[in-house]
């Protein structure tokens, strides 16, 4: 399941554009904490959050 | 004046909840509209209480003067008792907290609507229509009705181990009377309700429990915020509570239950799932257990209340999936 954060433009949305709108007033809340959030997002929130991709562990040459 | 012969029945009446745009302005026949699969159902009529003035000393029988009724305090109350279906659950719990995307996570920092004002948009307050339940024989609907509570309870031996949704309202609006009638609604008892024998997992504080009986209550306060004399006492707003999450587990008592009734303090966590009705409670503390001494064995019965855990508010109290 890919994970997000909210942008700062996830935090201007109107309360019928924002999660809410989509029947998850908890995910809105966590976005607005900053929480990280992990679950599939409306592809009309796509622009405003940003995924938050695992760190790739660095090579290291032997 | 002639006796009238309209008779009202339960088994007549067809509720639905509409959902509103406005706080202050019915759900219109075009709206979104969703039909409750009801048991049971009950609502107060248009009847404000009644305040009176002090004797006068000297005096033993009560004024016509000193009576007012109370219009400003006047609430409705309603009351809905539906089968536990995934849209049910899913529609009251979006009333109550604002979720209804099947996983309905109750977190600490809720509710994120917290002002309620008459004439602001606000799709939170729902209307709730009865068809044919109007004393003048039409529909009878109670507009911005705010959901005060939620229970959820099946039990082993009761109405079959169907799941069961008793969601109660309030409204400070004065109910309508006349012909409302949705262009279209979604039925929400199109679908199987979850039922206690279909229980999979069964765990408290990680202890295997053979549960008899189970209910989970969510409930808030919401009062009427002043009273607009100029049209019929209706609010400017309303005021609402925290949430206060408790629930029950009446089951087999054996040395399982022993090791749950600690007594520390510490949250507990409480785990159902029939493998799509989940109840998860990450952080409960029993209040008061109690044996009962059954001739069929003993049981206990062990009351709880759900918490978020300090670490963020954005924690979760209960979370109640249906899909």
């Amino acid at each position: 399941m890919p994970k997000y954060k909210a942008k700062k433009s996830y935090k201007e949305l109107l309360y019928s554009e924002n999660f809410c709108a989509y029947g998850s007033a908890s995910t809105h809340m966590k976005l607005m904490d900053d929480i990280v959030i992990e679950r599939d997002v409306p592809s009309a929130l796509l622009e405003h959050l940003t995924e938050v991709k695992p760190k790739e562990k660095k090579k290291v040459e032997k | 004046m002639a006796l009238s012969s309209n008779i009202q029945t339960k088994s007549s009446v067809t509720c639905f909840i509409g959902t509103e745009v406005t706080m202050g302005t019915a759900t219109l026949a075009g709206g979104t509209w969703n039909k409750a699969p009801l048991m049971d159902f009950s609502f107060s009529d248009d009847s404000a209480g009644l305040t009176v003035a002090p004797f006068r000393t000297d005096s033993f029988g009560q004024p016509l003067s000193g009576g007012k009724h109370l219009n400003e305090d006047r609430v409705s109350e309603v009351s809905l008792t539906m089968k536990g279906t995934a849209a049910t659950i899913n529609r009251i719990c979006l009333a109550l907290f604002g979720d209804d995307d099947g996983t309905n996570d109750l977190i600490g920092s809720l509710p994120d609507v917290k002002q309620y004002k008459h004439g602001v948009a606000n799709a939170i307050p729902v209307t709730l229509l009865f068809d044919d339940a109007g004393m003048n024989g039409n529909d009878i609907y109670f507009t911005s009705c705010l959901c005060t509570s939620m229970e959820l309870s099946y039990g082993i031996d009761s109405d079959g181990g169907m799941l069961k949704c008793v969601a109660n309202f309030t409204t400070g609006y004065k109910p309508a009377q006349g012909t409302l009638t949705p262009d279209a609604s979604t039925d929400m008892g199109n679908a199987v309700a979850f039922n206690i024998h279909d229980l999979t997992t069964h765990t408290y504080d990680s202890q295997d429990l053979l549960i008899k009986d189970f209910s989970l209550s969510i409930s808030r306060s919401v009062t009427k915020a002043g009273a607009n004399p100029d049209s019929n006492y209706n609010p400017f707003g309303y005021a609402i509570g925290g949430y206060e999450v408790t629930g029950s587990i009446t089951c087999k008592r054996d040395e399982n239950v022993d090791g749950i009734l600690d007594n520390d303090s510490a949250g507990q966590v409480l785990a159902l799932s029939d493998g799509t009705f989940k109840i998860d409670a990450p952080k409960c503390m029993v209040d008061g257990a109690s044996p009962s001494f059954d001739d069929s064995g003993f049981s206990s019965s062990i009351p709880f209340r759900c918490f978020y855990d300090d670490a963020s508010i954005s924690n979760s109290i209960v979370k109640i999936t249906t899909a």
